[in-house]
């Protein structure tokens, strides 16, 4: 949890694998693959839910695999590793600024607009908006159990905006006075469901009934190909002690925490997600997917034989 | 007379609520009634006049601790009737302590009873190994899923922490005590585990003409995420709870809390300007209840109204 944030850990995970690949002192092709298949494999644990992750390791092997029936050295495929994990990086950089470029466009002089946790993408839409002129007001959830709102509102505060503070129950009764709800994304499944911070779900379902637009910041590393294939997104449960402290929890007594990080919002509550390579509706997901990683099978998959594109 | 007839006792208590030392509308009303009682044991008033006014301004002072309080002050008028009504019958100043201490008692004890019939009532609906989940610190809920324990139904409960003031671990720690199967998780988390859920069971600050109720802020959302997940939601509250009001086309208050209690103070100092708000409490419509628990037996939403009607009678406008 020291690094948080999809982009971060996705950008991390690369250039550790960037690092493997350097440091490689394999003399034949075989060997030094293999080595970044099982640094490949470790980095993979550690965050399972956020599927930028995989793909961000994805983006290399692929490139590596593909390289590798046609170099003739290591150190060909040495600079494939480098190159893919720089190209990786630069896009998940650029990628939050087109989005807010995009996302600007979608925010409305006088809007009032509800966000939840803290995602990079989102405040790119509302600081790229307010630069662009649009005037505008936020709501923020605090976003338990981390808080991680608090962030957001100092971000969008920061940059000029209005903001108020409320807790993540608070959002059914401001509802009425929201026009837009803004959110980011951990993972958008093949059927256009969004998995994202706890709390999320039950935001949308107010949102849509109270007949409140609901907008995902995604850039297209948080598509998840293996939904395409059927494979269900790991809903992580984190350590009770983000919600309580032990000294807390003793002085209860036997009770049992649960802490899932994120639940899962369904396509019927999305209006649209916002991604670098465009708007697209929730149902549209399957779209991205194919672009970015083809139609894949279990075993492309698991040896990385996937993500397709070549252009950031 | 001092420039404050306010007791000392009345303004303790009156602090001991806002510093959180209180949970629950029917723990706030039994300290209120006590600190009445024992203001007017301890009257200085040498006339029935002046014991009256005394009355009027600490009712009006513990009418503060929670504008949205109906059993408060349903309990506050019914004692201030009784004592009026003794008043203008001519009664001197020690009948009238006895008046209030006595009314104040009966009070408590409907209130106490009516929590033992809610128990024995609600424990009904539970049946044996049910996934009860709830919200806040409801005296009437804790009370039903104790018994219903008692009664060796093993019920498991997920009690939701509920920001800002956390009470749901209090709830948590009183079923704990008793060997109940708890779960502790944040309001957030409800829509993740009302599918594991068989019912929703809330109390109830006040209850509607229309069988709306007020209750802690994130109950209604709770409400719309069970109804979605085909989820019943049972909301427990006496008939001290409904609200007279209301039928005269009132609208029970929501008070905005200190936004300090959402963000602290120090925080609110080191972090750029921003609002903070804190509304306190929220409406669960009608509709997204499917039945309410009262010491009389268990009402549709719909026949709240009933209820509501004999409680004008009691109470005056």
């Amino acid at each position: 949890m020291r690094i948080r944030g999809a982009r971060l850990i996705a950008s991390s995970a690369v250039e550790a694998l960037q690092i493997v690949a350097q440091d490689s002192s394999a003399k034949d092709k075989e060997n030094f693959v293999t080595q970044l298949s099982d640094a490949a494999r470790v980095l993979l644990e550690t965050r399972p839910t956020a599927v930028s992750l995989p793909n961000g390791i994805r983006y290399v092997m692929h490139r590596v695999n593909a390289a590798k029936a046609n170099a003739t050295s290591v150190a060909e495929i040495r600079q494939v590793a480098i190159k893919a994990a720089d190209d990786f990086v630069e896009l998940t950089r650029t990628a939050v600024g087109r989005i807010g470029e995009i996302g600007a466009k979608r925010i409305r002089d006088g809007d009032v607009v509800l966000t939840h946790c803290n995602s990079s993408a989102a405040i790119s839409v509302l600081t790229t908006a307010w630069k662009l002129g649009k005037k505008f007001e936020t709501f923020v959830t605090e976003t338990r159990p981390r808080f991680q709102g608090h962030l957001t509102a100092h971000a969008l505060a920061r940059a000029g905006i209005p903001v108020t503070l409320i807790l993540d129950d608070a959002v059914r009764y401001f509802i009425q006075d929201v026009d837009t709800v803004l959110v980011g994304a951990d993972a958008i499944t093949a059927n256009g469901a969004l998995v994202n911070k706890v709390g999320t779900s039950m935001i949308a379902l107010a949102a849509h009934e109270a007949n409140v637009e609901v907008f995902v910041a995604a850039e297209s590393y948080k598509f998840s190909p293996e939904t395409m294939i059927g494979e269900l997104v790991e809903i992580e449960e984190r350590d009770p002690s983000e919600m309580i402290s032990n000294q807390e929890l003793r002085k209860i007594g036997r009770v049992k925490v649960r802490n899932p990080s994120f639940d899962l919002t369904p396509p019927k509550f999305i209006d649209l997600i916002i991604t670098e390579r465009g708007i697209i509706p929730p149902l549209g997901a399957m779209l991205v997917l194919q672009e970015v990683f083809g139609i894949v099978t279990p075993e492309e998959l698991r040896e990385y034989q996937t993500y397709r594109i070549d252009e950031a | 007379m001092g420039k404050t007839m306010v007791h000392r006792d009345i303004l303790k208590v009156v602090d001991d609520v806002r510093i959180r030392q209180m949970r629950g509308g029917t723990v706030v009303t039994h300290a209120a009634l006590n600190a009445l009682r024992s203001a007017a044991l301890k009257t200085k008033a040498t006339s029935s006049k002046e014991f009256l006014a005394e009355l009027k301004e600490n009712v009006k002072y513990l009418m503060k601790i929670r504008a949205s309080s109906i059993p408060l002050s349903n309990s506050l008028r019914f004692v201030s009737l009784d004592v009026q009504q003794a008043a203008d019958r001519g009664a001197y100043v020690k009948e009238l302590q006895n008046i209030l201490s006595n009314s104040a008692t009966q009070f408590d004890t409907k209130l106490e009873e009516s929590i033992r019939e809610i128990a024995e009532i609600g424990a009904r609906r539970i049946k044996d190994g049910d996934v009860v989940m709830t919200h806040s610190y409801s005296s009437s809920v804790i009370a039903i899923l104790k018994r219903a324990h008692q009664q060796h139904k093993r019920p498991k409960v997920f009690v939701t922490e509920t920001r800002p003031e956390l009470e749901g671990r209090d709830v948590a720690r009183e079923l704990a005590a008793e060997g109940i199967d708890v779960t502790l998780i944040i309001d957030s988390a409800v829509s993740r585990f009302i599918e594991d859920s068989d019912k929703v069971l809330i109390g109830a600050e006040a209850v509607a003409a229309n069988g709306a109720i007020v209750n802690k802020i994130g109950t209604a959302t709770i409400a719309s995420v069970a109804q979605r997940a085909r989820v019943r939601v049972y909301a427990a509250a006496s008939t001290y709870k409904f609200s007279p009001e209301t039928m005269l086309g009132e609208l029970i208050e929501i008070e905005e809390r200190d936004p300090s209690y959402v963000l602290g103070h120090s925080k609110m100092k080191r972090l750029p300007h921003f609002a903070v708000r804190n509304p306190a409490f929220d409406v669960t419509s009608p509709q997204d209840i499917d039945l309410i628990i009262t010491e009389r037996g268990v009402i549709p939403p719909q026949a709240a109204i009933m209820i509501v009607r004999e409680q004008k009678g009691v109470s005056v406008s």
